[in-house]
């Protein structure tokens, strides 16, 4: 059983990627990788972000992002590459998406995405941890 | 058809008619909300159902200057209007004159909301899934003072909704929240279909309904998990998670997809469903069943139920007054479900009843939510049975004239009621949308039942409320002021 | 089709895309854009903005665009671009549709209109695709083309 221990970095999403995240998890479980949430910037091995970075959470997300630096951060879902449809027209409470702040090592697509694509990413990116 | 009675009445005889329309036990106030069109005037709306919606809806409407935007304010005769009223007078700059509390609810402030209180908890912590931030005064280990601050999640969707056709804002508005995305749909598709006078054929009104039943038990379950996990038990978080995994792959099934299911449409749905399909959701609904029934004594008699006896009790004069709604409500004896009330879709052809309880603490909303789950495979398999003889169309065609310039449409979401109101601009797109969720309504009344309890309470109170942040922080509405072509954004107001 | 679910990437095929922009106009978050410039037409698709809502495939009227299996995990996102000839207006200069899309509409009207007034119907096309809408309505000198339809067929 390999173990890692992730960080879940929520800003502002709908909570269908963070769903997504849990059956990724249960289901690695069973094929042998360990993934653990912790919530404590410092002990991560890898990093996944999910949703818009609102304007609301932008500081507290922020500054969490300043100690990461170095970690492989997966990003997941739509929403995180690119804003999706809370950008354009009409929109004032979205900084961005976390791309602007933060390198990103693994995009994956999707509104959500499967899990299986999940946990397709996070096994890459723990394999750049060696 | 009208579909509600509209009254409109002087700034300063607003207080007085809410009095009496308040003073009978069951009429609520669903929603308190500003429009703005463009001109000189702001309409501030005051949305009642009354005696749940059984006996009618009538909305109270009054002008006010935009040069001097004052109303009197009724959060003392309504407590539940104080968070509408902080809310419209940050995002419209509406005064509301007498209001004790209109500190800034949705958007980010300047300076620590929370001084002079003692712990913060939030927007990051282990035992939140998503951004709030509660401020507890607490002494001795008792909470003596509480203040929950939402407005992490808040992506302005009312305002993107303004730029957008009605067909594209199907896809937004399923994308507020991702656990209750067939609830949105379904009200949002009711909304534009009422607006143009055309109604969804049987066949499709079935199917809706029984996407919108998987959806509930799958949040439900999940409800219940979470709550498992915030009291430690693990083992029950996963042997539910991979249970809800089964009923995953029956919406699967049906729609193609597991979350946001683009599956409901203005009309009808998209695409019928095969009898061999639907018989293979039936066998897989059944085998669900028996394995939920087995957990049912770890669930409400375990060592976690037994930290949840007596917590939280919450009477119905408070529910009433507090405007709590969804299985909160039902667990303190009111007998308040959308779908029993003003039946829509499917729910008046099917034999159902909604699920009650009179303990009206922690433990009792955990078995209302459970006893609701089992209610809902019932009424699954009757709706599949029912399949097999109702055939027909799955989408009617859409008009391209208006019928009404505005309507409105309540449901019952997983967690409560949820009310969307529009008004439209042309064929072609809405000049406002205004969404009014569950959860809204639902976390006023934490700061007051938390006073008096221990500090080790607030995770089964936080749990056994089964809070949506996403859906709490939809919306922003400002509107473009035609005549100067000036758009009024956070920047500008107060 | 809905019932593929999400483990596929939408495609476009660039033999059959007429550049018509139906799915532009439909895709509620921009991620399929159709752009003129001066010398072509491009249509663009950025795969992290699409949600896969699939009404850009229902909306295409030549079925160009397909779904692939795809596991969605990508180190670098690449933008999938589709380029063809654009007309430009012969009075403004302005470019403002292509020519397959031209070619198109004229065949899916002659098939509706009886054989009598066809080549009529034809040599007023020639002048009228290399005329944009707005050039269309400021000038006299062209009979229109829907007037002339309509006297000989009850459409």
């Amino acid at each position: 059983m390999k173990r890692y221990r992730i960080l879940h970095l929520h800003t502002g999403g709908c909570n269908g990627c963070d769903v997504e995240i849990v059956s990724a998890i249960i289901t690695g479980l069973k094929r042998g990788y360990e993934f653990k949430l912790v919530h404590n910037p410092d002990e991560a091995d890898i990093i996944v972000s999910t949703g818009p970075l609102t304007e609301g959470i932008a500081n507290n997300a922020l500054e969490i992002i300043k100690r990461i630096r170095g970690k492989p951060l997966v990003a997941v879902g739509s929403c995180c590459l690119s804003g999706c449809m809370f950008v354009g027209k009409g929109s004032y409470a979205i900084r961005g998406p976390i791309g602007r702040y933060a390198k990103i090592y693994i995009h994956v697509t999707g509104c959500p995405p499967n899990p299986e694509s999940i946990l397709e990413a996070f096994i890459e990116a723990s394999r750049s941890l060696k | 058809m009208t579909l509600f009675t509209v009254k409109i009445v002087e700034p300063g005889k607003v207080r007085d008619l809410i009095k009496s329309i308040v003073s009978e036990k069951y009429n609520r106030l669903v929603y308190l909300f500003g429009l703005d069109y463009g001109y000189e005037h702001i309409y501030v709306n005051y949305f009642f159902a009354l005696a749940f919606g059984e006996k009618g809806h009538i909305m109270i409407r009054c002008r006010i200057d935009k040069a001097d935007p004052r109303v009197d304010s009724v959060s003392d005769i309504i407590p539940s209007a104080m968070w509408p009223e902080r809310e419209w007078s940050e995002m419209m700059g509406i005064k509301f004159v007498g209001a004790r509390d209109l500190r800034r609810l949705f958007l980010p402030s300047h300076k620590h909301d929370a001084e002079g209180r003692g712990i913060r908890i939030g927007p990051y912590h282990p035992m939140l899934l998503e951004g709030i931030m509660i401020s507890l005064a607490v002494k001795d280990g008792v909470i003596v003072d509480a203040d929950v601050k939402p407005g992490y999640s808040h992506r302005g969707v009312m305002k993107l909704a303004e730029t957008r056709s009605w067909r594209q804002n199907l896809h937004l508005v399923e994308r507020v929240c991702g656990i209750c995305s067939v609830a949105h749909s379904i009200c949002y598709v009711n909304v534009v279909e009422r607006l143009f006078g055309v109604e969804a054929p049987p066949r499709a009104k079935l199917l809706r309904t029984l996407v919108a039943e998987l959806n509930r038990i799958q949040s439900h379950i999940l409800a219940i998990a979470v709550l498992m996990n915030l009291l430690n038990d693990f083992n029950m978080f996963k042997e539910l998670w991979i249970l809800r995994e089964d009923v995953l792959k029956n919406l699967r099934i049906a729609t193609g997809y597991r979350v946001h299911y683009n599956y409901i449409t203005l009309g009808g749905v998209r695409s019928d469903l095969a009898i061999e399909d639907a018989n293979t959701i039936a066998d897989s609904l059944s085998r669900i069943r028996k394995e939920l029934e087995a957990l049912g004594d770890r669930i409400l008699s375990g060592k976690v139920a037994e930290k949840l006896d007596g917590i939280g009790k919450i009477n119905s004069e408070d529910v009433l007054k507090w405007g709590v709604v969804g299985p909160i409500a039902r667990a303190s004896s009111l007998k308040f479900d959308v779908r029993a009330n003003t039946p829509y879709e499917a729910y008046g052809d099917i034999e159902w009843s909604p699920v009650i309880d009179n303990k009206g603490d922690c433990l009792a909303r955990l078995r209302v939510r459970y006893l609701e789950t089992l209610e809902s495979i019932d009424m699954c398999l009757k709706i599949i049975d029912m399949l097999k003889r109702i055939g027909g169309a799955v989408r009617s065609r859409l008009s391209y004239r208006l019928k009404h310039d505005e309507s409105f449409m309540r449901v019952e979401a997983p967690r409560g009621e949820l009310f969307y109101y529009a008004v439209a601009e042309n064929a072609i797109k809405p000049l406002s949308l205004v969404i009014r969720t569950p959860t809204y309504a639902n976390l006023q009344i934490l700061p007051e039942l938390l006073k008096g309890h221990n500090l080790e309470d607030l995770p089964a109170i936080l749990g056994s409320f089964d809070p949506c942040i996403a859906c709490l922080d939809r919306i922003l509405i400002i509107d473009l002021d035609k005549s100067e072509a000036r758009i009024r954004n956070i920047r500008n107001l107060r | 089709m809905v019932r593929e679910g999400m483990r596929l990437e939408i495609k476009i095929d660039p033999e059959l895309c007429i550049g018509c922009g139906a799915c532009s106009s439909i895709c509620p978050t921009n991620a399929i854009t159709i752009e003129f410039d001066d010398r072509a037409a491009s249509v663009i698709r950025k795969p992290e903005k699409c949600i896969y809502c699939l009404s850009c495939i229902d909306s295409c009227p030549n079925d160009a665009l397909k779904t692939v299996q795809h596991n969605h995990v990508y180190f670098t996102i690449t933008v999938e671009e589709v380029q063809m000839a654009a007309i430009k207006c012969v009075r403004c200069g302005k470019p403002f549709a292509t020519y397959k899309h031209a070619e198109k509409v004229r065949d899916m009207i002659i098939n509706k209109i009886s054989i009598s007034i066809r080549d009529v119907f034809l040599e007023d096309y020639k002048t009228y695709h290399r005329i944009c809408p707005e050039c269309r309505k400021k000038i006299r000198e062209l009979t229109p083309l829907r007037y002339l339809v309509l006297k000989h067929e009850k459409i």
